[in-house]
């Protein structure tokens, strides 16, 4: 009898599409492994006892067996749904957005565990933080420093002189702010005041648990969003389809109100994390 | 392919090439298969295809696949015009049909919101949906996407989409909870969570 290896891993679905008559190829980032593909056998039939388990952006427990070309997943076990994603299209795109970034950014089975909790961290985040889209900008920040990307945001990127707080310029060919001297030398420099450096700054250098109250106004939230998915597209080379989803969605927001109604998000802010409510978080930067 | 087959068994073998799940060594083997067939069953399968491209349309009213616009659900007049079932796909519609629980009319939205693929609301049927509200006398509309996050997103948007445009028409969702056959000990927790929400009284 052959032996039949069996692993276990703990793992965030990031991506999954059919394959054969029920079944699934899932792309999932896994503490052990880092990112792999595993085929899910049935779980498309509607008594499957996997197919719960391994919905989109859940954090599962799983058994693995070793496949000829992947591995099979012959247990699932969920341990977070994230269940405050799935009632509002915004905060699933946003979860889209960063499943997509791994996807795209990882190689197969090179793991990490600050990623892995990075983006588990992220996705609770997105369910519970007051505005989805600093969640995203933060785990943007967060994951390009650990894959060896990080933005400078303290020193030009170019000739690594200390930065001067007030307005800059943000070059994702350079990697990241430049000082006015080198400013001239960019081609493709992006101009942000002095709120947007500040977001980028506080973003890069704080826990998730500081940002989840966080607002930013509608002029920082452009400049913020548009120098990072300018950093990613230099990086990635390709447009991420999240982006275009969400550019597309925000052109029928303007006719169709797509925050979840009141009574789908229940007000669960306790009282540790209210207290960050009341400063201006923004206050203490360095 | 090589030369050294005939131009029309090659091109056969591409056309099947191309069909999902069929690699070369099978189509070459379809292929030649047809070839040993008797005429008149290959040529039946050339008509079927013929008649596949040219003899079906999709119903200006539904969206669904049909010989005819109105589709034979649609044009019947015994079926209640008042509920209509959202579905995603042409085959949603066989299986409720299948269940002879609905005697209602359908929509077909041809997909669901899916960000990674690129599909946005958009591209689905959806403002044919409202467009529906304004001129037919709507009572309901059962939102009977797929239970998956796509098809959550979907009947999410469509909710929005129709309050967005003032209609005060009754929405349900199809009810969702333990499959037939189903164990409660293997259930997800979003499931058995609302099988116990949606529970229903014993009769």
């Amino acid at each position: 009898m052959s032996r039949v290896r069996l692993q276990k891993a703990e793992a965030i679905v990031l991506k999954r599409h059919d394959y054969g008559e029920a079944d699934r190829i899932l792309t999932v980032y896994t503490r052990q492994q880092g990112k792999i593909t595993v085929i899910a056998k049935g779980v498309r039939r509607i008594a499957s006892r996997k197919a719960g388990h391994v919905e989109l952006f859940t954090h599962v427990q799983m058994m693995l067996a070793e496949g000829r070309n992947m591995d099979v997943l012959t247990q699932a076990e969920m341990i977070d749904a994230f269940p405050r994603l799935r009632d509002d299209l915004v905060r699933m795109t946003y979860a889209y957005h960063i499943a997509e970034l791994v996807d795209r950014f990882e190689q197969d089975g090179h793991p990490s565990p600050q990623t892995f909790q990075l983006l588990r961290d992220s996705l609770a985040a997105l369910g519970d933080a007051d505005d989805p889209f600093v969640v995203a900008r933060y785990f943007e920040l967060r994951y390009l420093s650990l894959i060896g990307y990080r933005p400078h945001l303290f020193e030009c990127a170019q000739c690594a002189t200390a930065l001067e707080p007030g307005g800059a310029v943000f070059s994702a060919e350079a990697g990241g702010v430049v000082c006015p001297a080198c400013a001239r030398t960019v081609s493709d420099g992006l101009r942000i005041d002095d709120a947007a450096f500040r977001v980028l700054r506080f973003l890069q250098t704080r826990e998730i648990g500081v940002i989840l109250h966080l607002v930013l106004q509608p002029g920082t939230r452009g400049q913020v969003e548009q120098a990072l998915h300018g950093f990613v597209r230099h990086h990635l080379e390709r447009e991420l389809r999240s982006v275009e989803f969400l550019n597309g969605l925000r052109r029928v927001a303007r006719t169709v109100d797509l925050a979840p109604s009141a009574r789908a998000r229940p007000d669960t802010v306790d009282a540790g994390a209210g207290a960050e409510r009341s400063g201006d978080p923004l206050s203490e930067l360095p | 392919m090589s030369s050294a087959l005939p131009r029309p068994v090659a091109r056969l073998i591409d056309a099947f090439a191309r069909l999902p799940g069929i690699g070369p060594k099978t189509a070459s083997r379809l292929a030649f298969h047809l070839l040993r067939m008797p005429d008149d069953h290959a040529l039946q399968l050339s008509e079927a295809l013929r008649a596949l491209k040219e003899s079906v349309v999709h119903c200006q009213r539904c969206y669904n696949i049909a010989e005819t616009s109105p589709c034979e659900v649609c044009a019947d007049p015994s079926r209640d015009s008042g509920t209509v079932c959202v579905v995603e796909e042409p085959l949603d519609v066989i299986a409720l049909e299948r269940t002879g629980e609905y005697k209602g009319l359908y929509h077909v939205l041809h997909g669901a919101i899916s960000p990674v693929d690129g599909i946005g609301p958009t591209d689905l049927r959806i403002d044919e949906l409202v467009r529906r509200m304004g001129v037919e006398p709507i009572r309901e509309i059962i939102l009977a996407t797929n239970p998956s996050l796509e098809g959550d997103a979907t009947a999410m948007f469509i909710e929005r989409a129709l309050r967005a445009n003032g209609s005060e028409v009754r929405l349900t969702r199809l009810a969702r909870g333990l499959p037939v056959g189903g164990d409660i000990e293997y259930a997800d927790e979003v499931t058995l969570g609302r099988a116990m929400t949606g529970r229903s009284e014993v009769r």
